[in-house]
């Protein structure tokens, strides 16, 4: 142990060494502590809305609430239409000071500073009573979210529930799971350049600690002895690390609660890991970093003239991505029919592999790039980096793993995104954009009529069947045509009673939606079917002419607004049909406009931190591997050689192994990002698969960072003195 | 005389250390100088200022009358590459590459074509009895034949000064010898002055001029008339 310390005080490089393990284990115990806390994150959220949840289904039913979303100004409004069922106390969360009796309001804060901003026709009408109190964050997803509870004599078509108390809510079911699944494959690609930093940062001197050490081993130092000096040489950085990077995770965490998601930033205390997560990252991370130092020198504890060979690698190491993939696909599989807690593992797994496939085989591709350059060099340069690449090709790929990983991830990302767009839920042109549909509506529509000057369209939703029981039929609406084409696409009418479906219908029983109060009637034995191509939802609309008997019925209201009156009709429906769902293209563009820029921002902020921690390994790495040839190169500057030579030569050696391993990483991570896509498609239930020449764009991203981070070989090499040849 | 390579009052410090005070020295074409002297005394200073490596504080070295001081890093690095040839102790071949590429670079770094560059290479490898060891990696090579690997590089692209310093420190007595045998034989064969840096007395014993530095000042001069 003192001629480890020894070793540090006096030798700058191992000292700077020491200095670069501590900064890339800061680095890699920040960010494993932030991607930990992001599920941590969601969870909160999803504890502080636990309270939204309807429960109370076969128990005793206090009240009944109606969740509904609404929008504002391209803003989202959380709606709870709620009425008390029985007497006595209703329990409510934290957060929300007492349950809203008959005309009573409670708003969130940023809601109430709304509503008193905003004429009242355009948005305070939609909350009828007084404002009782303000929600607090207890209550709330993330800061100037905007939630209102209305207080009701009755809810029309509310859900009964047990009061609106808290307990411990369930993220992992939010968009189908999908944001769960993210987060792991986030948690899996991002920790993976964490580990080649820390490891590129541990081997910065590793061959002229090799050569020392064997040294000591050959002047009578036990392997034990060895193993403790490496120990402590590195344990001092990674310690130092280790601690810098938990004290660095708390300002980073009130950074990352700034970055928006689900449409609202987050509560600095979201981020914050649990403490035995931050004491195990913290205690693992230099246990990690030791256990790896140790592992690099087991050929020298071994075998001490061991030091000066190199290592060669098989080629079957290249079988392993195959494998690899054959596990992910396997997951993929398991995952669609399992559920549960452990559905993503065997996915998590396989993806891992992957990635780790790809470090392990990236060698041998090295090696065969080298051979190839050693074949066809013109250049000293080339000859140097093609020699360099074949005869030490794990040396040499080292550097490159993160980069490779960041190259896989973004053409993964950029594989999925495209197809999740097609996958969100809510993304769909039933209905035009400009109108607004009520659903579920029980209500006596003539307050809306007196309410609004807008046109009012009433339909009625339900099926039509052969009325076997085994018959689930068509869904259809009634309403009349020339009016129903006014809220929805695709409906093109002719004069006169018929029915609009692609083909005709098979069946003649009319079956109305409302479970409570279903209608039936039956369709004439002759009609006409004119066409319609039907769309997401609706299958075929009936003239009410040919289904005597529903006259008069109403469960739905569209209305087709103008930019004018957008906002007074908004609030005319959520006013008079309290508890109703509303659809609009507004909300629907909102809300899967938000999760795509969720999903892209998640995208873009965790490719750019692979691509700078892969960046920065490579740099670490290449500055390394100069120091480790300061000798030799010292020898050939001494010689005459222009260090442009020596820089353009160590440039192409960063550069040609990125290039090759990058365009097999790409194909890796497109087949991967299918595989996720396949897996996000089964849980959503549908979505298209579509494959941009996008993909491949990080092969070029991945060569801009292998090139910067190549250039960080320069003022290392310009600092060799051509003397240092005789150094040591 | 005719010198190839002269040094004028050479003078250079590290701080309060006198490396060099004030040193002359000529050396002509075919001469063989051996520079000795005790540790610390400024030998190698002395080589690294007359091959350009190091600027001297005072003084000049002139390469066929030229001032060398007068050239810029990358003038004397074209210098370096072009008239001089060098020889380090333990050889300091790139591990990475093959004797006769270690032996091409200097004519691959000067913009000569890989055919002409390797067909020198094995030229002077063969001359130097290492016909068949072309192929083969430093690490493969006795610590005799990788010194004469550097020794065809040194040579391969014809020098007119080769600096070497302490070429057999890391070899035994014989293998030292054979190896200044090689050396001189193939100076001798190009017409190229050497100037050796050696703690052996047994290896400037062959020399044709010895030159003793103590205290960065020639304390003697003595010729030996010595052949290869």
């Amino acid at each position: 142990m003192r001629i480890a310390l020894a070793v540090l005080r006096r030798d700058r490089r191992s000292q700077v060494a020491t200095v670069l393990v501590a900064l890339g284990v800061m680095i890699a115990v920040s960010l494993v502590l932030w991607l930990v806390a992001a599920p941590n994150a969601l969870q909160a959220r999803a504890d502080r809305t636990a309270w939204r949840e309807i429960r109370g289904h076969g128990e005793k039913s206090l009240i009944s609430i109606a969740v509904n979303r609404d929008t504002f100004d391209g803003k989202l409004i959380e709606r709870f239409d709620v009425a008390r069922n029985e007497q006595g106390d209703v329990p409510v969360a934290e957060g929300i000071a007492k349950f809203p009796e008959a005309n009573e309001v409670l708003l969130s804060p940023a809601l109430a500073d709304l509503v008193r901003g905003t004429p009242a026709e355009k948005l305070g009408n939609r909350f009828p009573g007084r404002l009782i109190g303000e929600l607090g964050p207890e209550a709330l997803k993330f800061p100037g979210e905007l939630v209102a509870i209305i207080g009701h004599d009755r809810v029309e078509n509310g859900s009964p529930a047990a009061g609106l108390q808290g307990g411990a809510g369930s993220y992992r079911d939010d968009y189908h799971g999908m944001l769960y699944l993210l987060t792991r494959v986030g948690l899996v690609v991002l920790v993976v350049p964490c580990l080649v930093l820390v490891a590129s940062a541990a081997r910065l001197t590793a061959a002229k600690r090799e050569r020392r050490l064997a040294a000591l081993r050959l002047a009578g130092a036990s392997p034990r002895q060895v193993v403790v000096m490496t120990a402590v040489e590195t344990a001092i950085g990674a310690i130092a690390g280790s601690v810098l990077g938990v004290l660095l995770a708390q300002p980073f965490s009130h950074l990352t609660a700034e970055i928006p998601w689900e449409g609202g930033t987050w509560y600095p205390g979201d981020f914050v890991p649990e403490p035995a997560v931050v004491a195990a990252v913290a205690v693992l991370a230099p246990v990690l970093v030791i256990a790896a130092a140790i592992t690099g020198l087991r050929r020298v504890v071994n075998r001490p003239l061991a030091a000066e060979e190199k290592r060669g690698v098989r080629s079957w190491r290249l079988l392993m991505i195959a494998g690899a993939l054959g596990v992910f696909f396997l997951g993929i599989v398991y995952a669609r029919e399992a559920r549960g807690g452990n559905q993503f593992t065997v996915v998590l797994l396989g993806l891992g592999a992957v990635a780790l496939a790809l470090v392990l085989a990236g060698p041998v591709v090295t090696a065969q790039v080298g051979r190839f350059f050693v074949g066809r060099w013109r250049r000293p340069s080339t000859l140097l980096a093609g020699r360099r690449l074949s005869g030490d090709p794990v040396a040499a790929f080292r550097g490159s793993a993160g980069v490779v990983i960041a190259v896989f991830t973004g053409s993964m990302a950029l594989t999925m995104l495209p197809g999740l767009e097609s996958q969100v839920p809510y993304r769909d042109d039933t209905w035009k954009a400009d109108a607004i549909v009520a659903e579920q509506v029980t209500h006596d529509v003539t307050p809306l009529r007196l309410a609004t000057s807008a046109p009012i369209v009433t339909m009625l939703e339900g099926t039509v069947s052969t009325g076997k029981e085994s018959d689930h039929g068509t869904y259809v609406i009634v309403g009349k045509c020339a009016d129903v084409a006014k809220v929805l696409n695709g409906l093109s009418c002719q004069p006169g009673p018929a029915v609009y479906a692609p083909t005709k219908l098979n069946g003649d029983a009319f079956r109305s939606s409302d479970p409570h109060d279903a209608v039936t009637a039956k369709l004439p034995a002759q009609y006409e079917t004119r066409p319609f191509n039907g769309n997401r939802r609706i299958n075929a609309v009936i003239d009410p002419e040919l289904l005597p008997g529903v006259e008069g019925r109403v469960s739905m209201v569209g209305v087709p607004t103008t930019p004018e009156n957008r906002d007074a009709v908004h609030t005319a429906l959520v006013g008079t049909l309290p508890g109703v769902q509303l659809v609009d293209g507004e909300l629907r563009g909102l809300y899967g406009d938000t999760l795509m820029a969720d999903l892209e921002r998640a995208t873009v902020i965790g490719l750019s931190i692979a691509a700078v921690l892969g960046g920065i390994g490579a740099a670490v790495a290449a500055a390394g591997s100069v120091i480790d040839r300061r000798r030799t190169f010292g020898a050939l500057i001494a010689a005459g050689t222009p260090t442009r030579v020596l820089g353009h030569a160590l440039r192409r050696e960063v550069m040609l192994p990125v290039f090759a391993v990058t365009i097999a990483a790409c194909g890796a991570g497109v087949a991967v990002g299918l595989g996720l896509l396949v897996l996000a498609r089964g849980l959503v239930g549908h979505g298209e698969m579509p494959l941009t020449p996008w993909v491949v764009a990080p092969v070029g991203v991945g060569m801009v960072v292998a090139l910067v981070a190549a250039l960080a070989c320069g003022p290392v090499l310009r600092g060799i003195s051509p003397r240092d040849y005789a150094a040591e | 005389m005719n010198s190839v390579l002269a040094a004028r009052g050479l003078v250079k410090t590290y701080g309060d250390v006198h490396a060099l005070a004030g040193v002359d020295i000529d050396i002509s074409a075919g001469d063989v100088l051996a520079v000795v002297g005790p540790s610390g005394s400024g030998k190698t200073t002395l080589l690294h200022v007359l091959s350009g490596i190091l600027r001297a504080d005072g003084g000049e070295v002139f390469l066929d009358g030229r001032a060398i001081g007068e050239l810029n890093e990358t003038g004397r690095s074209e210098l370096r590459r072009t008239a001089f040839g060098f020889v380090f102790q333990s050889g300091m071949l790139v591990a990475e590459l093959t004797a006769e590429e270690n032996a091409a670079l200097p004519m691959l770094l000067a913009g000569r074509s890989r055919e002409e560059s390797l067909g020198a290479a094995r030229l002077w490898l063969g001359r130097l009895g290492l016909q068949g060891l072309e192929k083969r990696r430093p690490g493969e090579l006795s610590g005799g034949q990788a010194q004469r690997v550097a020794i065809a590089r040194a040579l391969a692209h014809k020098p007119r000064v080769i600096f070497a310093d302490e070429p057999t420190g890391a070899l035994d007595t014989r293998t030292g010898q054979e190896m200044m045998t090689a050396l001189l034989r193939a100076a001798e064969e190009t017409g190229a002055a050497i100037v050796i840096v050696t703690h052996d007395k047994a290896i400037a014993d062959r020399a044709l001029r010895v030159v003793e530095i103590q205290d960065g000042r020639i304390a003697q001069k003595a010729g030996t008339g010595v052949s290869a």
